[in-house]
């Protein structure tokens, strides 16, 4: 595993890379969005934990907050288009917030790790508090067919006990 | 609610919209309501060792359940005798004591003060001896740890007919195990929606749900079945209630909720024959034991369309609505599975439950998305002239052809609201609200 700079071509085609997607996110365009995907793609939010030992905030090694696939995701967003997605009409204003962007290069691959910390401000008016959830993401970026794909992205959630009716949106 | 203070016309099948957001309504829950209740606080799959513990609630009280160096487990209020402190503030752990960080007082697993700093400055005015941590009562069913601060009847006697339900669930084989620790979120909602929507409102999965038949997905109608499901709802004793959907005879492919036939053998050592019965054909059981735990096991999702495997899976979980506030609860959401499952199998059913249920659960959002409007809709003053709509099936009488336990209710379509009537009954009979009875 070997670190790529901001000098790196490849360091700004991955900023690109999720600048792209969060725009996609935000702006309703999810069946975009999944077009990003690798056929195989794991999305996965562990489930956060809240005790005590290790310095590093821990998290469960088999609950999740998601747990998906292609096929899954496809029915998340395919959701959003039926006259049922109570969860998310109307549709929240999102906002996604993507930093601190480390890339290295997986051995042999040529796939890549991106780890970037993401903050999503989500407001449903007439409700005046927004719901904002802080993270970690671990991605694995892939090239097929000459273009950056998601094929994994593990969320690292800042909160154990979140204060939110729902999560409906993808982060 | 009426010029009288009534908050439910039973015999009418009203509530009064005034119960889902009033803080003297909730006051009252809090202070007669569930200190009388047999509470669910964990399962002991979730405290296996000696000095494990995790911490939950009863009421809106902070609570830890421990289990002692000799192995018994205790439920203590986790506030420090001396000057209030909570005293555990963890999800959960191991410990050999708990210490208060304020002055230092230090329990024992068991809850027993075995240590004061400076203990001589309070001369003889101190008894460790009766400076315990406050303890309720517990006791287990399949390993369901219930506790109650003012009991008036065993667990067992609390949870009378209903005990047959969760043997089907819990009890079914040679133990259930939680899949790891429940997910927890805080949600504009009263606590009661999700408990009288668990036990018996069938009639929301159309609406809510909708998304799923729309999309063409399989839920609730597994593969291979024709005809319509059957519904069996049984009013239980306590305002505890259930209901039963099998497939249409002849149409299982997935008998006994698609368990893997290895476990078969184990159904048959823990289950009597008419249980056996019931339980072969179900597709969905769902139900809530009063005041605030709920359960769901369904076969009603086909995980190929989710992309997990060609083959049925189902999923048993428990969710537990706990008050904070009238117009906010915590949710807590468990999966569990049977003990001797295969690890395939395990993991089929873990991703199921995990894509439907749970914060970001695409099934359970639209739940939540509705009880909020409800709390949010209901807390002012105009709505609370409301009197809603509990009267579906205010004649329906109960079927003969039952052997189970309990009034079994069935008719076509589906729909009656006879258990969530129950629900309410027992609620304002815990609450002290009879009728005519003025609140403040
Ligand atoms: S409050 Fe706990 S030791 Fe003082
Ligand atoms: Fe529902």
């Amino acid at each position: 595993m070997s670190a790529i700079w901001p000098g790196d071509p490849r360091y700004a085609e991955v900023l690109d890379f999720l600048y792209h997607e969060a725009e996609l996110l935000d702006s309703g365009r999810q069946k975009e969005w999944l077009d990003l995907l690798a056929e195989d793609v794991i999305y996965r939010a562990p489930l956060p934990l809240n005790v005590k030992g290790d310095a590093q905030p821990s998290y469960s090694e088999d609950s999740c907050i998601f747990s998906e696939n292609i096929a899954s995701l496809r029915i998340r967003v395919d959701k959003l288009t039926t006259e049922y997605a109570w969860a998310e009409s109307p549709r929240s204003r999102i906002r996604h917030h993507v930093s601190n962007v480390r890339v290295s290069e997986r051995s042999g691959s040529g796939e890549l790790d991106v780890i970037s910390n993401v903050l999503v401000f989500r407001s449903r008016a007439p409700r005046t508090t927004p719901d904002i959830f802080s993270g970690e993401r671990r991605d694995v970026l892939r090239k097929l067919a000459g273009a950056w794909h998601l094929a994994e992205r593990l969320i690292l959630l800042d909160q154990a006990v979140m204060e939110v009716r729902h999560l409906a949106i993808l982060l | 609610m009426s010029e009288d203070g009534q908050l439910l016309r039973f015999d009418e099948g009203y509530v009064s919209a005034r119960i889902f957001n009033d803080p003297d309504v909730h006051r009252r829950e809090l202070e007669n309501l569930f200190p009388q209740c047999w509470l669910f606080v964990a399962h002991e799959t979730e405290i296996p060792n000696p000095g494990d513990y995790v911490t939950r609630q009863m009421g809106e009280d902070p609570v830890i359940v421990s289990r002692d160096a000799a192995g018994k487990i205790h439920v203590l209020l986790n506030v420090c005798r001396h000057r209030g402190r909570k005293i555990c503030n963890e999800d959960s752990g191991c410990a050999t004591h708990f210490r208060c960080g304020y002055h230092g007082w230090t329990y024992d697993s068991a809850g027993q003060l075995t240590g004061v700093p400076f203990i001589n400055a309070y001369g003889t005015t101190i008894d460790r001896a009766q400076l315990g941590l406050y303890e309720a009562q517990a006791d287990t069913y399949h390993g369901l740890i219930f506790a109650c601060r003012k009991p008036t009847e065993s667990l067992r006697d609390y949870l009378g007919p209903m005990a047959w339900v969760l043997d089907l669930l819990f009890g079914r084989t040679d133990g259930v195990e939680v899949g790891g620790p429940p997910i927890r979120w805080v949600a504009d909602v009263n606590w009661k929606l999700g408990a009288s929507n668990f036990v018996g409102d069938g009639y929301h999965i159309f609406t809510t749900h909708g998304f799923s038949t729309q999309l063409g997905l399989h839920a609730l109608k597994p593969r291979g079945s024709t005809g319509a499901p059957v519904g069996h709802s049984l009013a239980l004793s306590h305002g505890h209630g259930a209901s039963l959907v099998s497939s249409p005879s002849g149409t299982t492919e997935a008998p006994f909720f698609g368990l893997p036939k290895e476990l078969w053998p184990e159904l048959e050592r823990h289950l009597d024959a008419e249980q056996r019965h019931v339980l072969e054909p179900l597709i969905v059981a769902a139900g809530n034991v009063f005041p605030n735990l709920s359960f769901l096991d369904t076969a009603g999702h086909t995980p190929e369309e989710w992309g997990g495997p060609p083959w049925p899976v189902s999923f048993l979980t428990l969710r537990q609505w706990q008050p904070k506030g009238p117009d906010r609860m915590e949710a807590l959401s468990w999966l569990f599975i049977d003990k001797n499952t295969p690890a395939e199998w395990r993991a089929a059913s873990r991703e199921c439950y995990e894509r439907v249920f749970g914060v970001g659960g695409t099934f359970e959002q639209d739940d939540l998305e509705n009880w909020a409007s409800i709390t949010e809709g209901v807390g002012g003053d105009w709505a609370r002239e409301l009197w809603l709509q509990y009267r579906m099936g205010l004649d329906l009488q109960p079927t003969d052809d039952w052997r189970g336990p309990g009034a079994c209710y069935t008719a076509s379509p589906p729909f009656f609201d006879i258990l969530e009537r129950l629900f309410y009954q027992e609620w304002q009979r815990l609450l002290g609200a009879e009728h005519g009875q003025v609140l403040r």
